[in-house]
């Protein structure tokens, strides 16, 4: 009988050992995103779409789909035109969307400081099935930007995303 | 052209505006719309495929306590708490189909949580908007009204 909580140990140890897990960092390219004019007071949309071929990304690192074991947003950075500097807007809100997986806000950033181009949002604690959205053919970034006042007819954003994804090995 | 190249060139076009009138059914959504409690404006728009409807204009845009905007106190994830509630995202992922709305969700702000939710139209000018837990049957519905901006 004694014997039995040692093996029990044992066995923990040796599929806990099994069971070990690499993390990796996925950065998206630049991705474009459009807010439509005229942009009024308040809230506005901006959205752009990114193809993030995971599957391609995973085969170069010697991993399948099947591998991933989860993902998160770690960090979301925005580059506004030269033409418009952070001081118009108010708070950005980033969520994800996509076809086959349910919208989730992943960030924010408010207040906005003022007078820069380059933003960098808080992303969320808790996040959920983020691999659903890198899965997908194709995933829409989407940022509610809060004006302070009516301007330019269209907004033109950049936005690198990093994710770090969790791979079973 | 023969009689079975005929058919099948018929067959196509009726697909193809029986896809479009579909689509511009679902769109009929799209627009700024009141909740029957008068406290907020909500704007629907398409995102892809799906509708997703945000707060734009509230009744008391600031919260009483601090007389700064409203924010999403409630939210159970702490680090959102700072996400201003002009400009939230409280309907989520409704797909159209079969003459509703479905599949999406409805977040209520003032307790923090978020339901199930359908949408249907009662006339170009209402919504039926039942939020539920599990059971459609086990909801409740509120009544939106258009905005029509002047």
């Amino acid at each position: 009988m004694k014997a039995l909580p040692f093996f029990l140990l044992s066995c923990a140890l040796f599929f806990g050992a099994c069971s070990s897990s690499e993390v990796l960092p996925f950065t998206t390219e630049e991705v474009s995103m459009l807010a439509s004019g005229p942009l009024m007071e308040g809230s506005n949309t901006a959205q752009g779409d990114y193809q993030p071929a995971l599957e391609k990304w995973l085969q170069s690192k010697g991993a399948r789909m099947a591998d991933v074991r989860e993902a998160k947003l770690v960090k979301a950075s925005l580059v506004l035109p030269d033409s418009m500097n952070s001081s118009l807007i108010s708070e950005i809100t980033l969520h994800l969307a996509a076809e086959k997986a349910d919208m989730q806000k992943v960030g924010v950033l408010n207040p906005v400081p003022e007078g820069q181009t380059g933003l960098v949002l808080q992303t969320a604690q808790e996040q959920k099935k983020i691999a659903d959205f890198l899965r997908q053919p194709t995933m829409t970034f989407v940022a509610d930007i809060n004006l302070k006042k009516d301007t330019m007819p269209d907004l033109h954003l950049k936005g690198i995303f990093e994710f770090q994804i969790t791979l079973n090995r | 052209m023969n009689m079975k190249s005929f058919w099948l060139v018929c067959s196509l076009l009726a697909t193809m505006l029986t896809t479009a009138i579909a689509q511009d059914n679902g769109d009929q959504l799209i627009g700024l719309w009141e909740p029957s409690n008068g406290k907020a404006r909500v704007k629907i728009e398409k995102i892809g495929s799906k509708y997703y409807g945000k707060i734009v204009w509230l009744r008391e845009p600031n919260d009483p306590q601090t007389q700064q905007p409203k924010v999403d106190k409630n939210n159970p994830d702490e680090s959102m708490r700072s996400v201003p509630l002009k400009g939230y995202r409280m309907l989520k992922d409704f797909v159209f189909k079969n003459g509703e709305w479905t599949d999406g969700t409805i977040y209520d702000p003032e307790s923090g949580s978020t339901y199930s939710c359908v949408i249907t139209v009662k006339d170009e000018n209402t919504l039926d908007i039942r939020g539920y837990v599990g059971v459609k049957a086990l909801g409740r519905t509120d009544v939106w009204k258009r905005v029509k901006l002047k």
